[in-house]
């Protein structure tokens, strides 16, 4: 069971990192950002790219990976975001998602098809909890990620630029008034999110296999049950809920694991225990466990 | 009020603007026509377009009309296949039975989805779309039991159809079928009221209509024309697996609803038709240009498509080919600007007169 929790933390973390680029997009431009996924997979195959194909270092090659995350965002921004801002939010989703697409054909492109890892992430003993080896690279995407939930923290409540964040989210015609540009703070939000997503993939990169569209087919659906169940306005909500999301998985996996008579019928059980987590949320309590709009 | 003079019979007319009915006719003949003289291959990839045709008619009453997004279309889909796939070869239904019931299972799936999407609206509803598609792509449809796990199940074409050519015609009898209610559904009070709901659901509400009926009305329709389709599919491929239903293939059905443009069944059609060539046309410029090169770009292409068509052409492919259909339904050929827009992707300006179907969206309520 030890196993199973911790396991479930790490994912829970990444889970929680993700949902919270997508809140901070949903809050930002009131949109359902489908391509947060595949800021972090571009950031990994930038790492790929630069450590495999050229030699470089994981430490040097890092930060090109989260500048080239930024860039991602801010493109994403121009391009896509604000041309549609004034129409229906569903071709909003869809032009994410048609973002999304573009980026992992992009991927295909360069890399091919075929999964690909990423040598020189951290190696080291690492971390013996209750009789269970945690990795150092899963410490190092823990650490990292708690460090930008404190971060976030600490802008959004208590600088010029991550309240202007908010107030443009609850009242885009006030902040105008008040002196934050609404397209500054979009791409301002854009350039966040990509800079979430691409550390999510700089520090995931070298512990997985990946593939065209990897952070999108794996960490997209429990990212966006983590904003919802946290409340999709909520930065600390979807955060607490991305642990809730990993642990809900990791109770799944248990279970299936212990073979309980119905649960090993169904095949993938953590994921439909996550589905069932998210319509009970969405029908009890549809604001979601921090959400502040009822 | 009208002279007897001025009132048309049935044939007055008919003579009138003949070269624009004979190119329509002419389009007519070889949509038709193609199929029996195509090789096995060539008919084969005409039913694939003609199967997506109805994919894409049913995301059309979904998205274009009542205005829900559906992430998940795969799903319901592979729920048409799976069904018909099932009925064919576990219980022995001909195939006239087995494509209208995977629809009536298709509906009733959907039915259930609908009545949870009564509290959700807008992007959550897409979002219980997309995690409801990705649980049964990953877990509904590898039920041994059902689906055969991983390994699927066959789904035999009876004669007359084992030949490619000949099923592509039953797939356009269906299609045709399909057009024409969805045609006629949209000039009734159903149709009316869901394109009044998509626009404001509470107006429509105040004049009487009742959201929660008609949403889970519109999933409905969807899903019997979802499940169709994926009969359809099911005995063109002949063997039904869980793995050709992932998010890419909801995608693609979404993106070709998008292209061929939301609202307009015939945008749609041609929307769909050309997605399902789009590989087939990479393939051909690959082989004739010897160019390999370009197939890995396939996907780079359609999403590059699908993103100029959302910022550029709203409208997509009707937009596009407006003045061209105007033109020939017998209206004047009238160009919005100045580049000749016939058949030509993202050549002409947008067309002003095409009501564009997603110019607003209920306030979402969560």
């Amino acid at each position: 069971m030890a196993t199973y929790i911790v396991i479930g933390l790490v994912s829970g973390v990444v889970y929680g990192l993700a949902a919270l680029g997508l809140v901070l997009i949903y809050k930002g431009s009131r949109l359902f950002n489908f391509a947060q996924g595949e800021f972090g997979t571009v950031a990994m195959y930038t790492l790929y790219v630069l450590v495999v194909l050229n030699d470089w270092s994981y430490i040097a090659a890092a930060p090109v990976a989260l500048v080239v995350g930024i860039a991602l965002g801010l493109l994403t921004e121009r391009l896509v975001a604000r041309p549609l801002a004034n129409s229906a939010r569903v071709i909003g989703l869809v032009g994410t998602a048609g973002a999304a697409l573009l980026m992992i054909g992009t991927q295909l492109v360069v890399a091919g098809p075929l999964p690909h890892n990423v040598p020189g992430g951290l190696s080291g003993p690492g971390l013996t909890l209750f009789g269970f080896r945690i990795p150092q690279q899963s410490l190092l995407t823990i650490a990292v990620l708690a460090v930008v939930a404190v971060v976030a923290a600490y802008f959004f409540r208590r600088t010029f630029l991550g309240l202007a964040i908010l107030a443009n989210s609850q009242d885009p015609v006030a902040a105008k008034v008040v002196g934050a540009n609404p397209n500054r703070i979009s791409q301002l939000t854009w350039g966040i999110a990509g800079f979430l997503g691409a550390l999510t993939g700089v520090v995931l990169g070298p512990s997985v296999d990946f593939y065209p569209g990897f952070m999108t087919t794996i960490i997209l659906i429990p990212a966006f049950t983590a904003g919802i169940v946290g409340g999709m306005t909520s930065l600390i909500g979807a955060f607490v809920a991305g642990q809730i999301i990993g642990l809900v998985e990791a109770i799944g996996g248990y279970m299936v694991s212990k073979e309980l008579p119905i649960v090993s019928e169904i095949p993938e059980f953590p994921t439909v225990l996550v589905f069932i987590l998210l319509i009970i949320t969405l029908l009890v309590r549809p604001r979601g466990l921090f959400g502040q709009e009822a | 009020m009208q002279n007897v003079a001025t009132m048309k019979g049935p044939f007055d007319g008919l003579l009138e603007a003949w070269p624009r009915k004979l190119i329509l006719l002419a389009i007519v003949v070889v949509v038709v026509a193609f199929p029996a003289m195509a090789t096995e291959l060539n008919a084969s990839r005409y039913t694939t377009a003609v199967v997506f045709a109805v994919i894409g008619l049913s995301v059309n009453i979904l998205m274009g009309y009542a205005g829900q997004i559906s992430l998940g279309h795969q799903a319901f889909v592979g729920v048409g296949a799976f069904s018909a796939a099932y009925l064919a070869t576990n219980t022995g239904l001909p195939i006239y039975l087995a494509i209208p019931l995977a629809g009536v299972i298709g509906g009733a799936i959907s039915a259930i989805l609908g009545l949870v999407a009564l509290r959700i609206q807008g992007l959550y509803l897409a979002l219980i779309t997309l995690a409801y598609g990705a649980v049964a792509e990953r877990s509904i449809f590898s039920i041994q039991a059902l689906t055969g796990g991983g390994a699927g199940i066959p789904a035999l074409r009876p004669e007359p159809f084992v030949k490619d050519n000949t099923y592509s015609y039953f797939c356009l009898l269906v299609l045709m079928l399909v057009l024409f209610f969805d045609w006629r559904m949209m000039r009734t009070k159903f149709g009316r009221a869901l394109l009044a709901l998509k626009s404001n659901e509470q107006v429509a509400a105040s004049f009487g209509m009742n959201p929660v009926f008609y949403k889970v009305g519109a999933f409905v329709v969807a899903g019997i024309v979802a499940g169709i389709g994926g009969g359809l599919y099911a005995f063109k491929e002949q063997h039904v697996v869980s793995a050709d239903f992932t998010f890419a293939l909801a995608l693609t059905f979404v993106i070709m609803t998008v292209i061929g443009g939301l609202g307009n069944r015939i945008g749609v059609v041609l929307g769909s038709a050309f997605t399902a060539y789009i590989p087939v046309i990479l393939n051909s410029v690959a082989r004739w240009f010897d160019a390999q090169w370009v197939i890995p770009y396939r996907l780079l292409f359609t999403a590059l498509l699908l993103l100029l068509t959302l910022t550029q052409f709203p409208g997509g492919i009707a937009q596009q080919l407006h003045p061209f259909t105007e033109w020939l339904v017998g209206k004047p050929f009238h160009l919005p600007h100045k580049k000749k827009g016939k058949g030509k992707k993202h050549k002409g300006k947008a067309a002003t007169t095409v009501d564009i179907a997603d110019e607003s969206d209920p306030e979402e309520q969560h």
